[in-house]
């Protein structure tokens, strides 16, 4: 944007401002897409996700001042969208409080990877996955975070983390092979 | 040297795909990759599930349109951000145009009583109020019931944040901590949104609950001259106007005033649960207010004084 052309946003807009704001926006909305994708899953309508994401950029705005450029753009903005999220309607609340899960019920079930997969297969699959292990497959898996910026984004232990996404993937790999055996695919 | 069986080594693929094991680990998953051909095609297989999930997910995205609504939306916080004058600015403002005040106050006493009588005769409001010259114009109600429709309606569906950010703090500094003010007397509400948004030209800290069925916002706003349709404010304390009450479609309003701001309550409630409404979220925001108005002022002459 040219000098000066902040006036086309009207009167209540200063130059100075009109520039931080294109920081912001040169900055954060390339992530746009990435955060829409996660709050699709999370609300599983995409009017709903939308907004999610509008009201997470809103917040990032207001508080961006407080962002040290250089850090970690992407998870302070994932994680601005889950605390969104999460003071939302609270039925819908993610649940990552560890369960109790023995050690020998995780071993004794470790499916194999089907290999002829489609992508509405994997969809499906991951569909049928419940949203708390969904989640952090999707944020690990999809939108490569590490495992670390996961427990940040998300607040929650790292050891929450690594259970949830055992879990989680290996449910994702169940669905599939039963999907697949169902197809009569190859397992 | 650490060794994995095939076991361990399924139970480790994820995370050695994802980078997230230690070098010795790692040196350790490569050696039986090597060794066991189950293994290596596990491993083929989990990379091609990635890859699929990854293209599958990678088709949704946020959508021309959706993205131009919220530049747009980001370019409205903005210039709401920045159209703010701080209290104390506008009252140093103030005093440093004395001269002008006496005249000006002479202005706005014929105004008051002019707009108050206009307004009585026009039916601008619906309600009784205790003062008729200091009734609320009509835009401030439709701005208020505005503001509850496009905002607040929203906060059906989303929340937070649940503290006044720093960006309504700044606009107004009496702003600040709105919702432990109104807390006791909102027990049994779910306090759903705290922020500064604007409707038609007008910014209100906004306030959102959700109870008794229904939406409710508690709004509060600058009391200028065009809240009460008049060149320039009364100077007397507003709280001598009661409660101000208003019908717009399906929505009840009920309106307080102080010196500085209004507080307004809108929800579609019926009119007389609104009103009841009004007085329990409104009433301990209207005596912060003045109470921090006083204290303003008082810091505003002492500052003037001190620069005589």
């Amino acid at each position: 944007m040219m000098r000066g052309e902040s006036e086309t946003y009207g009167s209540g807009m200063n130059e100075d401002k009109a520039q931080r704001l294109e920081a912001f926006e040169a900055e954060a909305l390339g992530y746009a897409d990435q955060l829409f994708r996660v709050a699709l899953r999370l609300c599983r309508e995409r009017g709903r996700a939308e907004d999610l994401v509008q009201e997470t950029y809103l917040q990032a705005w207001r508080s961006f001042h407080r962002f040290e450029l250089g850090t970690n753009l992407r998870a302070w903005l994932y994680r601005i969208l889950f605390n969104v999220f999460n003071s939302g309607r609270r039925q819908e609340k993610l649940n990552l409080v560890p369960v109790e899960e023995t050690i020998s019920e995780t071993i004794a079930w470790d499916p194999q990877t089907p290999q002829n997969i489609e992508d509405e297969d994997v969809l499906a699959a991951l569909e049928r996955v419940p949203r708390d292990y969904q989640i952090p497959v999707v944020l690990a898996d999809v939108e490569d975070l590490s495992y670390r910026e996961i427990a940040d984004v998300l607040d929650v232990p790292i050891g929450t983390v690594m259970s949830r996404l055992h879990r989680g993937r290996k449910l994702l790999r169940s669905e599939l092979t039963r999907y697949a055996q169902s197809a009569g695919y190859q397992t | 040297m650490q060794v994995i069986d095939c076991r361990n080594y399924r139970e480790l693929l994820d995370s050695y795909l994802s980078e997230e094991l230690s070098v010795e680990t790692n040196h350790a998953m490569l050696r039986h990759t090597e060794m066991c051909q189950g293994c290596r095609g596990e491993m083929a297989a989990r990379r091609r599930l990635r890859a699929v999930l990854k293209r599958a997910c990678s088709t949704d995205r946020l959508g021309a349109e959706a993205e131009q609504r919220l530049r747009d939306c980001l370019r409205r916080e903005t210039a709401g951000g920045v159209a703010a004058i701080g209290w104390g600015r506008r009252l140093r403002r103030l005093f440093e145009v004395r001269g002008l005040f006496h005249l000006a106050a002479a202005v706005a006493v014929a105004a008051v009583i002019t707009a108050g009588i206009g307004a009585w005769l026009y039916g601008a409001f619906d309600g009784p109020i205790a003062r008729p010259d200091l009734a609320l114009s009509p835009a401030l109600f439709e701005q208020a019931a505005g503001d509850h429709e496009h905002c607040g309606l929203k906060f059906a569906v989303l929340s937070g944040p649940f503290e006044m950010p720093d960006s309504a703090v700044n606009y107004d500094p009496s702003y600040a901590g709105l919702e432990k003010v109104v807390a006791p007397a909102a027990a049994g509400l779910e306090l759903r949104t705290v922020h500064l948004c604007g409707h038609k030209g007008r910014q209100f800290a906004h306030l959102v609950y959700a109870g008794e069925g229904s939406l409710i916002s508690l709004l509060v706003t600058e009391r200028d001259g065009k809240a009460l349709d008049m060149d320039q404010i009364p100077t007397d304390d507003g709280i001598a106007a009661g409660m101000q009450t208003a019908r717009r479609e399906n929505l009840s309003i009920g309106a307080f005033q102080t010196t500085r701001h209004v507080v307004a309550v809108v929800s579609d409630l019926e009119a007389e649960k609104n009103r009841l409404m009004a007085e329990r979220l409104a009433t301990p925001l209207t005596e912060h207010l003045r109470r921090f108005e006083q204290q303003t002022a008082m810091l505003s002459r002492i500052s003037f004084i001190g620069r005589r």
